[in-house]
């Protein structure tokens, strides 16, 4: 690699490893997915699918849409709990009395601005607004069109099924107060959740050296944010 | 400081890219399901 490249590929490690890894993942999915399909299809004495009929289809769709949800959910809730809530000495939180929005001064905006702060943190108004929630309004976005998609796909494949088996279709309402939708929805919900409650509860008494998500292995167990003290 | 305007060198692609990356991932997936597929 030339040094150019080499420096970008360092700069950007963490975003390249876990984006090549969801590629790799999300392939691997669509591989076990395509042939679990055609061991059903195969049970039922009917041809098997093509893989790409099979990735571009709402069974494959509503597999991978309830789980970006879920994702995207999970960070939503983290990013706006943070901001009101505190866990003493978890380096995953702020220091307890910190709660809140902060002042101007703290966040470097308006006459605070830095000469290199975001352009949009030196203006008042709609600007500012939304650079001060961008995070959030991205994250919130990304997780209600996944959800969506997860309805829109889980309704298309409710509705293959029941003409399979001679039912009538469920509309796109019923299809979204079924157990099925919630079933789907939930089982994924819970385990974001309690993943976010593991990783603020552990990190207070366990340390990983060298790791941003945990606090140095020599910090007291009731430090809570590292940088502040 | 890097002297620059509020990002590290490198930081503007990754974060495109990846929007892009979800944008078009769900894009995708609504497509799908509303062209009956």
């Amino acid at each position: 690699m030339t040094r150019p490249v080499r420096r970008v590929v360092r700069d950007n490690g963490l975003s390249l490893a876990f984006t090549g890894m969801f590629l790799l993942t999300l392939a691997g999915q669509s591989l076990v997915g395509h042939a679990q399909r055609n061991e059903e299809l195969a049970g039922h004495g009917a041809a098997a699918e093509p893989y790409l009929r099979y990735v571009s289809s709402s069974a494959f769709v509503v597999d991978v849409a309830e789980n970006w949800q879920s994702e995207f959910l999970q960070f939503f809730m983290f990013i706006l709990a943070t901001v009101w809530l505190v866990q003493r000495g978890s380096p995953e939180s702020k220091q307890p009395g910190d709660e809140g929005l902060g002042t101007d001064e703290e966040q470097l905006i308006g006459e605070y601005a830095r000469d290199d702060s975001p352009a949009w943190a030196r203006v008042r108004g709609l600007r500012l607004w939304l650079l001060s929630n961008s995070l959030l309004l991205v994250m919130g976005t990304i997780f209600l069109l996944s959800w969506l998609a997860q309805a829109l796909a889980g309704h298309r494949v409710a509705n293959q099924e029941s003409a399979l088996h001679g039912e009538p279709a469920p509309s796109l309402a019923q299809y979204v107060a079924s157990p099925e939708f919630w079933n789907r929805t939930l089982q994924n919900w819970q385990s974001e959740f309690l993943a976010v409650a593991a990783m603020v509860t552990f990190s207070i008494y366990l340390r990983q050296r060298g790791s941003s998500e945990s606090k140095p292995v020599g910090i007291p167990h009731h430090t809570t944010s590292v940088v502040a003290e | 400081m890097n002297g620059g305007r509020g990002k590290g060198p490198g930081a503007g692609p990754v974060f495109w890219v990846l929007l892009g990356l979800v944008g078009a991932g769900l894009a995708l997936m609504i497509a799908v399901p509303l062209a009956g597929r």
